[in-house]
């Protein structure tokens, strides 16, 4: 189950902050195929937004083949957006960990290291943006 | 929790429902209270009678002044001893059957209706499923009950007690001067009370000052009522060479004068020290008259006084009824 | 619930050349509108724009003096009609001298039939208040939620509410707006919800009419409204507005030093030129036209009454 934050400032649509939010929970996993999304009664109770704006966003995603909408039952996930290699217990995460503490002990620091895997993405990934 | 226990038992249970159960409850308190007052005058009033007519007759009044003594208040003592001793109780008991109408008319416009209008809580009312005309309705029909049972029964009660009294001994106190306080008219009043206050209610749609325009407006109708009441089933009169008396037996002497060729001259200014005889070629006139109401006139006068009432009443509630109508679709 | 709240064919609310009038001065004035049925609307508005008026009159409390005011294709006071609306006045009148139970008795004495005493008082339990609390003894806050537990236990299917969350602390506030929400996402009650503070209707109506002087300026969907207007900056130094403008209809055009600010209508197209556009936000929107009354009004297809076109009222 996942629970949406609205942020009613942020000039983001509120439609599209549920889109984004389900995408995230998707990739790291806290969502996984088969899993239900709270009924758009549950989340109106938490987040006092319009019922209509969780259905749009539920839509869009049924649009995307994330999720499908079974009458009388509720939304369920169809597939995942988590990668094998980009799971807690992956040998790539665990490589990844290994190298962070070799950083700290050559005296890196947090911005350091932010910095250097912010370079390091451009370089790899290009400037192609966010991947969906 | 104990009030949702409570609930099924409720709907359940009898007692009133809907809009009838809103105006109780809303005025509870006047309720309970004007009922307790009712029972304490009536009680008080049936004993009252009971202790007059225990004194009649250990005073041996009802001989002395049955309806060929009328003068017995000047001639036996007993008759002084009674009415000290219950004039002036029956006196205040009569304004309180004459006083009820006017507090039905003044809480009828007020907190009944007016208050309402005023808090704004008649949109409470009016947006559930129920409508402006039936709740005006149900709020006139509490006044109502209570002015055609309270205001009866205490009439009732008042007019059985006052009757007890032989005429002689009720000095202000007879009928045509208790007219207002016995028979039908106090419960005719208490109708056009509610009829004034509803109308007063919803025009002036503010608490104090729609009291006192009902209050105004029940004075006023009355007034004019009274004024016409000799009128309002025909008089007798009587003819006479001497100049009658405006006391005497136990008829309403309402209006005396001097007939001169068949045309009327009431009152006539006499002067001072000019006898009745006289008076009389002064103003070339062969005979004195009097209009009265015999006694026996007491209740036709009453019916008519009361259905006058009554029908001024009710069309000011149904005017009242109109102008909710009018005010919102 | 997985299908859309609203019903695009059914009509909640619509007014036909609607005019209200108070001795001389016309607090409503030839609105015409229309509120599909399923939808949350937020009525806006200046102070004295005729919002508490258009409730009052759709709560069957008060007489259109001009062109009419439909509930559900009926008259507002149509006995039919009265069980299907709840209305909560701005004043929130209540009996204070009743406790919580006897206010919500009257609910159900007033609505028989028709009367949920569990969703009633589900509301009142989640504020922690007392059934035998008496309601004048009630702050603010709580009378409030009292009188929207009498509107909810009448199962409305409109719910037409004025300025119910104005002595609202932010955290009741934000229950009460799920209450809300919570009630249209169950029963698909058309809500219509008056107010002037804009936050408190960001992300919670779908459907807006805005009133101004007693006259419609827009009305319609948000995301239409919004969709179909464009926010523009741009540099301009020339006198008037610019050339590229004359094709669109402006709503407000502002130029401080060399910076030009407008909001512009882009039904016809996008704007040419090299102006940088984006869609404004429900704020921008509402501001604009507030400031600019000689802005012609707007209505989406939707917001169109069709009530003309079938039958004469």
């Amino acid at each position: 189950m996942v629970e949406f934050r609205i942020d009613r400032r942020s000039g983001v649509a509120t439609y599209l902050q549920i889109v984004q939010q389900v995408k995230q929970a998707l990739r790291l996993g806290l969502l996984a195929p088969g899993d239900k999304l709270p009924t758009a009664k549950e989340v109106v109770a938490a987040t006092a937004i319009n019922p209509n704006t969780v259905l749009k966003a539920y839509r869009e995603l049924d649009r995307e083949g994330l999720v499908e909408a079974r009458p009388g039952l509720g939304t369920f996930v169809r597939r995942s957006l988590a990668r094998p290699g980009a799971g807690a217990d992956s040998p790539l995460r665990a490589e990844l960990a290994g190298w962070l503490a070799r950083a700290r002990a050559a005296g890196l620091d947090r911005e350091d290291v932010a910095a250097l895997v912010a370079s390091v993405l451009e370089e790899g990934f290009g400037g192609a943006g966010e991947r969906g | 929790m104990s009030a949702v226990a409570a609930t099924p038992a409720a709907e359940r249970g009898g007692g009133p429902r809907g809009l009838a159960w809103l105006v109780l409850r809303r005025h509870r308190g006047v309720v309970l209270i004007a009922s307790a007052v009712l029972v304490v005058a009536v009680v008080q009033l049936v004993f009252l009678r009971l202790a007059m007519s225990s004194a009649i007759d250990g005073l041996q009044l009802r001989q002395a002044c049955g309806p060929k003594g009328l003068d017995c208040v000047q001639t036996w003592s007993g008759a002084d001893r009674f009415i000290a001793g219950y004039g002036d109780v029956l006196h205040y008991n009569g304004l309180l059957v004459e006083l009820l109408p006017v507090l039905i008319a003044a809480f009828t416009a007020g907190p009944l209706i007016a208050g309402e209008l005023e808090s704004g809580t008649y949109k409470l009312v009016w947006t559930q499923s129920v409508t402006p005309l039936r709740w005006v309705a149900a709020k006139l029909a509490l006044p109502l009950t209570a002015s055609l049972a309270g205001a009866a029964l205490l009439a009732v009660v008042y007019t059985w007690t006052w009757s007890v009294v032989p005429s002689a001994l009720l000095p202000g106190r007879r009928w045509y001067e208790s007219f207002d306080m016995i028979g039908v008219v106090p419960v005719a009043g208490a109708v056009l009370g509610t009829g004034v206050g509803a109308l007063a209610g919803v025009l002036v749609r503010r608490t104090v000052p729609a009291m006192a325009v009902a209050l105004a407006g029940y004075l006023a109708v009355r007034g004019v009522v009274a004024q016409v009441r000799p009128y309002l089933i025909g008089p007798s009169t009587a003819t006479s060479a001497e100049m009658p008396g405006l006391t005497g037996d136990d008829s309403w002497r309402f209006e005396r004068g001097m007939l001169a060729d068949g045309a009327r001259i009431v009152e006539p200014d006499c002067g001072v020290g000019v006898s009745p005889g006289k008076c009389l070629a002064q103003h070339h006139a062969d005979r004195w008259y009097l209009d009265y109401h015999p006694a026996s006139h007491l209740w036709p006068l009453q019916w008519m006084e009361a259905g006058v009432l009554g029908v001024v009443g009710v069309l000011m509630g149904w005017a009242a009824l109109r102008v909710v109508r009018r005010v919102r679709g | 619930m997985t299908e859309l709240t609203f019903l695009p064919g059914r009509t909640a609310l619509e007014a036909v050349g609607l005019g209200v009038r108070y001795r001389r001065r016309w607090a409503l004035r030839d609105c015409s509108f229309r509120v599909p049925a399923g939808r949350v609307c937020a009525l806006v508005g200046p102070n004295g724009a005729g919002k508490s008026t258009l409730l009052s009159v759709a709560a069957g409390l008060r007489r259109a003096d001009a062109g009419a005011l439909s509930v559900f294709d009926g008259l507002p006071a149509d006995p039919d009609n009265r069980p299907r609306v709840a209305y909560l006045a701005q004043d929130k009148p209540l009996y204070p001298q009743f406790t919580v139970a006897d206010t919500l008795r009257m609910g159900r004495e007033l609505n028989p039939g028709h009367w949920d005493q569990a969703r009633a008082e589900r509301l009142i339990r989640q504020g922690n208040l007392s059934l035998h609390a008496r309601v004048g003894s009630l702050s603010g806050g709580q009378r409030t939620r009292v009188a929207l537990a009498l509107a909810f236990g009448k199962r409305p299917e409109l719910l037409l509410l004025d300025e119910p969350m104005g002595d609202l602390d932010p955290l009741v506030r934000h229950e009460m707006t799920a209450a809300l929400m919570t009630e249209a996402a169950e029963n698909a009650t058309t809500i219509v919800l008056a107010s002037h503070v804009l936050a408190e209707l960001e992300g919670v109506c779908d459907y807006l009419l805005l009133l101004s002087g007693g006259r419609v300026r827009l009305a319609g969907e948000v995301e239409d409204l919004l969709a179909t207007h464009s926010l523009v900056v741009g540099r301009h130094e020339e006198a008037g507005e610019p050339r590229e403008f004359r094709d669109h209809t402006v709503v407000e055009c502002r130029v401080t030093g060399r910076q030009l600010t407008a909001l512009v209508r882009t039904e016809e197209g996008p704007l040419a030129g090299r102006w940088e556009t984006s869609e404004p936000s429900l704020e921008d929107l509402l501001l604009a036209y507030l400031r600019s009354p000689q802005a012609p009004s707007l209505l989406t297809p939707s917001a169109e009454p069709r009530l003309g076109l079938r039958r004469a009222v």
